[in-house]
């Protein structure tokens, strides 16, 4: 190999080396970014389904105390889940427990109901188990007394 | 004369292939950012409608609750809720809820103050309780509440 050959090649590597830096800055520059894309896009993701989440037992608490309110009156689940969900599928209705649909079709809330009857009335007492995605998301206690004289 | 004019294309082809590089680089970027907006325009939103609407029932509700006497005015679109010698009027106006507090012995027409943004606002005697429902973006929830004296709602 002449000397002018090599001199030649040593010039056009030289020449070279700016661009193919640029371009592996450039690629290396990239990787990261799409690394940190998508780590950020999980996390938009999780914050979204993080606030569906809060809404939905935002919603739930809200039915829950209404539900307590009215239950706390009448010691009757299936009137009191009546008046607040006007369009609820019921899945299983027996003395001791009442399972409903709610009209959103997610979310399913379940009543597990406890009477004890005394000369003076009956003490009634619910807990109401709301679940979605089958796991609960939230669970309230009440109790109902209905004097004697109301509950014959 | 060729080496040079191959030289010069390599050139033009590493100059457009790092512009194609940073045009796909700021592309991505933006993309993010848009994602980025539009995720928190609708978490954002979520929460107004939620809390907004569910703040506003809990509100009204613990006032009714901690109220000696409670009436229906404007057709449902407020109430007076008399406490000792202090009465409250809640009413709906204007696309806001707005509260009044004045001794109950010399009441004015002032409307009060605005509390709450919403839509609308509907209160309902239904049976013992009081029905709240309130209305805000498009979307209703209802709550049930009876005053702390069942026998007078």
């Amino acid at each position: 190999m002449s000397e002018e050959v090599i001199f030649l090649k040593l010039k056009n590597n030289v020449s070279r080396r700016p661009i193919n830096l640029f371009f592996a800055e450039i690629i290396i520059v990239l990787l990261f970014f799409s690394i940190s894309g998508a780590v950020i896009l999980r996390v938009f993701a999780a914050a979204d389904e993080k606030s569906r989440k809060t809404a939905q037992l935002e919603n739930v608490i809200i039915y829950a105390q209404s539900l307590a309110e009215l239950y706390s009156g009448t010691g009757d689940i299936e009137k009191c889940a009546e008046k607040v969900w006007t369009n609820a599928i019921v899945r299983e209705s027996t003395p001791e427990h009442v399972s409903i649909y709610l009209p959103d079709e997610k979310t399913t809330f379940d009543a597990y109901e406890q009477s004890e009857k005394t000369a003076a009335g009956e003490l009634s007492t619910l807990k109401m188990v709301f679940s979605a995605e089958g796991s609960e998301i939230y669970t309230l206690s009440c109790k109902a007394y209905i004097s004697g004289e109301e509950s014959l | 004369m060729k080496k040079y004019r191959n030289k010069s294309l390599s050139e033009s082809i590493g100059t457009v292939g790092s512009m194609l590089l940073f045009m796909l680089f700021a592309g991505c970027t933006l993309m993010i950012i848009a994602v980025a907006a539009g995720t928190y325009s609708r978490i954002s939103d979520n929460f107004d409608k939620t809390f907004g609407a569910s703040s506003a029932l809990r509100y009204i509700s613990n006032k009714i609750k901690s109220s000696e006497n409670a009436e229906i005015i404007n057709g449902g679109d407020g109430i007076r809720l008399e406490s000792g010698s202090i009465t409250n009027v809640i009413c709906f106006y204007d696309g806001g809820l707005y509260e009044n507090s004045m001794a109950t012995d010399s009441p004015n027409d002032y409307k009060g103050e605005r509390i709450f943004e919403l839509s609308g606002l509907e209160i309902a005697s239904d049976g013992g309780w009081y029905k709240i429902t309130v209305v805000l973006n498009g979307e209703e929830s209802s709550t049930y509440v009876r005053r702390g004296d069942f026998s007078e709602a």
